[in-house]
């Protein structure tokens, strides 16, 4: 056999022992690569001063060069993924629609109508996840077409839970900005908040804001006006999920102003399940239902204690469990920030509008991201918090240091930040040592020492 | 200032024009800036103050100890070196090493008179590396027509000059380094072949031994074939190793020669290392990566790991690569430049020493440090493909076991842990191609295993 055909051989015997058979499986128990992510366009409105898809500011003219493929070619290619797991009996339980922004365009409705059908056609209730920086909700027909989809879904049972990336009005002024030269105060505006929580009251749809070097000196003040306005629309005050941005250009008073804001976020957060729990309950009652999220909180103890969540896989976030498309050109990368041509993992053969095999481009890479473990890496391997770390974005690594598995020592600081600070907050309510004991050894001798180190 | 503490060696650009074409190298010839950079480079050697400055920045006064000169074929600039070694041994009062690898296509005396050229306030290793890679249908094929027997010669008339130079104070080594391609490999196993390549490299060896009247060259008799790296190895390369390792260990065991020793030392060598150091592995990780970006670095305009990326920066190169597709592995490097991998390693690799701060300098390390003093994620990456090519077939069904799993992944990533190549061809310094681990996963490392452990 040929090196080709033999890399060829090895990539389906790796696919097929992971997504292929999770797919053919959606409701065995411990499915884990059940997630199919399909990545439409890198154009968007805004140029987020984090965002590395953007076209302005980040690396988007390198991760999906705009323009490359037309919405007819787009949909197209939804057609011939979702015929050739239809084909397979292939089932991903959920399918995530990225991009850009998916809902400021009436073309990407068209193919998460798809996605939707894909699922009533199978007649799977599968859950379609769109986030969305939500700028579509200034135009009544888009509302109206998502709101169709969300219903049609619905009445089949298929969920199409829409994710709100916004920052808040503090933060968005400063992280957010429309690519067009307009009033900012006027773009962001209070009628546009109130539109945007009264679409997810509506629609059940979560927050993730994103905790970023830039906007971190205004994010108390953001935090707030973010619970004003769940309490203005009757949302539950954790319906947030916040996520520090894992780019280089943390510095030392940023890290330090991170640690301030985690502070106080993580004594708001006791006092609001205060006023609902007797004080001499709280404190172990705090421990057990949030920081170890439980059905009380709705699982969310709003992204707060990530770190010290013990997960299945290498990695936090979704890297390894989700098989991600690129529908320009139906190539499979790592994930939608290593989808950079020099990473590509494989594609997918098109013959007559059918898929009809594989091809491995960088395997070798692909394999890598699919079967690493971060607490393994280069300079994590003997960092004393690793047990205790949600670890870095493979993404941003490979932008900033230019290896996807090497740190970024800016971030690495902001994850003992986040550390420390947990650690006084247990400590300041007397809990440490119960904390301690609900951790396995690993975590637990992390903990201690680190403990130990801050007292010296 | 001195930007780096840990750099013993330089790797210098000494050479950017060859007069050979050989099939299996990553230069392409046919372009005009090698030609124009080769001029440059002669330039700065007489100016002998563009290369000291580039030292000078770099490493301690006292720390430099070897000087390399790499490139492409360094015996084209070596007369113009005399005054740079003059100013060298001044600037740098340790060093007292120089090593340079050669086609032997120049005169031999090019060589030679170098060495008797050199300071004679210092007593250097001059360490020559032959490029000679077999019998002529071995040699001609790589390195062009008409080349076997004036390369000979000049490897003996070069052993003869540096006999007669007087009052030689410094130390002379020369080992042959044959590079063979896949196919020549396999070709070797057929008829006599193989005992004709020892005996090829013994009837030279003679010869040199003759020619070393005063025995002022120390001469190593390691003849064995070393392969194209990298290149698209399949299953059946491992097994094709596997049988030449134990067609050369039986050769070896029936003492034909009267010099070559026919052994493949070389792999045996990787495993005695690990048993006997593999405690240090995950603690002194740097013990068993080469010394690029770590004890060495490259040095042209720009700091880099080794000689291996002397190329790498310039566009016109790289157009040059894209047309010249008749060299081994080529393909592979027109994807590496198209994918934008070779982009990467431009962007990661490399600063430029005019300009250049500590905090460059710093940022340079930190991505180099990552490489020589981590090993868990290498050999961990290793493991599962290994895993993963054992399930179907690619490996030998032994190394479905973990502990075998994992002696091939350490054997592998130290026989082939060149962070350029593997960034250059992955995508991560981190990840060896795993064509290495079908090459010893078929066979190799289980006859290797044995002969370690019959010792």
């Amino acid at each position: 056999m040929s090196y080709e055909g033999e890399n060829k051989e090895l990539l389906k015997s790796v696919l097929e022992g992971t997504f292929f058979d999770d797919f053919k499986n959606p409701d065995r128990e411990g499915n884990l690569f059940g997630t199919l992510e399909i990545q439409l366009t890198s154009q968007c409105n805004l140029k987020c001063s984090y965002c590395y898809y953007s076209n302005v500011v980040g690396h988007g003219k390198e991760l999906n060069k705009p323009g490359v493929a037309t919405w007819d070619q787009l949909g197209k290619n939804t057609d011939i993924l979702f015929n050739w797991l239809k084909e397979n009996n292939y089932i991903p339980k959920t399918i995530d629609i990225f991009s850009g922004d998916s809902l400021i365009f009436k073309q990407s409705h068209d193919i998460i109508r798809k996605a939707v059908q894909f699922y009533i056609d199978i007649g799977y209730k599968g859950s379609v996840v769109v986030p969305s920086n939500m700028s579509f909700i200034r135009d009544p027909e888009l509302v109206k077409s998502i709101e169709d989809i969300i219903a049609l879904g619905a009445e089949h049972g298929v969920s199409v839970p829409i994710s709100a990336s916004i920052d808040g009005k503090f933060a968005d002024k400063i992280t957010r900005l429309p690519v067009k030269n307009v009033d900012i105060d006027e773009y962001y505006s209070d009628e546009f908040y109130d539109d945007v929580f009264a679409f997810c009251k509506r629609n059940h749809a979560g927050f993730h804001p994103m905790i970023s070097s830039e906007n971190i000196h205004v994010w108390k003040d953001n935090f707030v006006w973010f619970q004003s306005m769940f309490e203005k629309y009757d949302l539950a005050w954790n319906n947030v999920y916040l996520l520090e941005v894992r780019n280089e250009g943390w510095t030392k008073e940023t890290i330090k102003q991170y640690g301030e804001f985690m502070s106080w976020t993580l004594n708001f957060t006791y006092n609001m399940i205060g006023n609902s729990v007797l004080p001499s309950n709280l404190p172990k009652y705090y421990v057990d239902n949030f920081v170890f999220s439980s059905e009380d909180y709705r699982g969310s103890s709003m992204n707060l204690f990530n770190n010290i969540s013990i997960i299945g896989r290498g990695i936090g976030c979704s890297l390894q469990t989700t098989l991600f498309v690129k529908m320009s050109d139906l190539t499979c990368n790592s994930c939608h920030r290593l989808s950079y041509d020099a990473l590509n993992g494989f594609k997918f053969v098109v013959k007559d509008d059918k898929i009809i095999d594989i091809e491995p481009l960088n395997i070798t890479f692909y394999m890598a991201t699919l079967t690493f473990e971060h607490k393994a890496l280069p300079y994590c391997e003997n960092c004393l918090i690793k047990h205790l770390c949600s670890g870095g974005c493979p993404g941003a690594q490979f932008e900033s240091v230019g290896d996807a598995f090497t740190p970024i020592p800016s971030v690495c600081l902001l994850q003992h930040m986040k550390l420390k600070t947990q650690v006084e907050f247990f400590k300041r309510l007397g809990v440490f040592n119960y904390v301690v004991s609900k951790l396995n050894s690993e975590l637990a001798l992390t903990m201690i020492e680190v403990e130990r180190m801050s007292n010296e | 200032m001195n930007l780096t503490t840990t750099g013993v060696a330089a790797e210098i650009f000494a050479a950017s024009w060859c007069n050979l074409d050989c099939a299996y190298c990553s230069i392409p010839k046919h372009n005009q800036m090698i030609k124009d950079k080769h001029q440059e480079i002669i330039r700065d050697i007489i100016a002998v103050t563009p290369i000291i400055n580039r030292l000078r920045k770099l490493y301690e006064k006292d720390q430099l100890v070897t000087i390399s000169h790499w490139g492409s074929e360094p015996t084209l600039t070596l007369q113009y070196f005399d005054d740079f070694y003059v100013e060298a041994v001044k600037e740098f009062p340790n060093l007292n090493s120089i090593q340079l690898s050669s086609n032997f296509m120049t005169r031999p005396g090019i060589i030679s008179k170098f060495i008797s050229n050199l300071p004679l306030d210092r007593e250097f290793t001059i360490d020559v590396q032959m490029s000679l890679d077999g019998e002529s249908w071995v040699t001609e094929v790589n390195r062009g027509e008409g080349t076997t027997i004036p390369i000979q010669n000049n490897i003996v008339q070069f052993i003869r000059d540096v006999n007669a130079i007087k009052d030689l104070k410094h130390e002379v080594k020369v080992h042959f380094k044959p590079t063979m391609s896949k196919d020549q490999y396999e070709s070797l196993l057929t008829g006599d072949k193989l005992e004709d390549h020892y005996r090829f490299f013994d009837q030279l060896l003679i010869r040199m031994y003759d020619a070393n009247i005063d025995r002022k060259v120390s001469i190593s008799n390691d003849c064995d074939p070393t392969l194209v790296c990298p290149d698209k190895y399949t299953k059946r390369d491992g097994q094709v190793l596997s049988e030449f390792y134990k067609a050369v260990n039986e050769l070896g065991s029936r003492n034909l020669y009267k010099y070559a020793v026919p052994s493949f030392s070389t792999y045996y060598g990787t495993i005695d290392r690990v048993m006997k150091y593999g405690n240090e592995l995950f603690t002194k990780s740097r013990m068993f990566t080469c010394s690029a970006g770590d004890t060495q670095f490259g040095i042209s305009e720009y700091v880099q790991p080794c000689h291996d990326t002397f190329y790498t920066p310039y566009d016109e190169v790289q157009d040059a690569i894209r047309n010249d597709l008749g060299r081994i592995n080529s393909s592979r490097e027109v994807d590496n430049l198209d994918s934008g991998r070779t982009k990467n390693t431009k962007r990661t690799m490399f600063v430029k020493i005019e300009g250049i701060t500590q905090q460059k300098m710093d940022k340079f390390q930190y991505f180099m440090r990552g490489f020589h003093d981590f090993y868990k994620f290498r050999v961990s990456f290793a493991v599962s493909v290994i895993f993963a090519m054992a399930k179907c077939g690619q490996v030998n069904p032994c190394y479905k076991n973990k502990d075998m799993a994992t002696l091939l992944a350490i054997f592998a990533t130290n026989r082939h842990s060149c962070l350029t190549r593997n960034n250059e061809y992955t995508g991560s310094m981190h990840l060896t191609d795993p064509a290495y681990f079908k090459l010893f996963g078929n066979g190799l490392l289980e006859q290797i295993i044995e002969k370690g452990l019959s010792k």
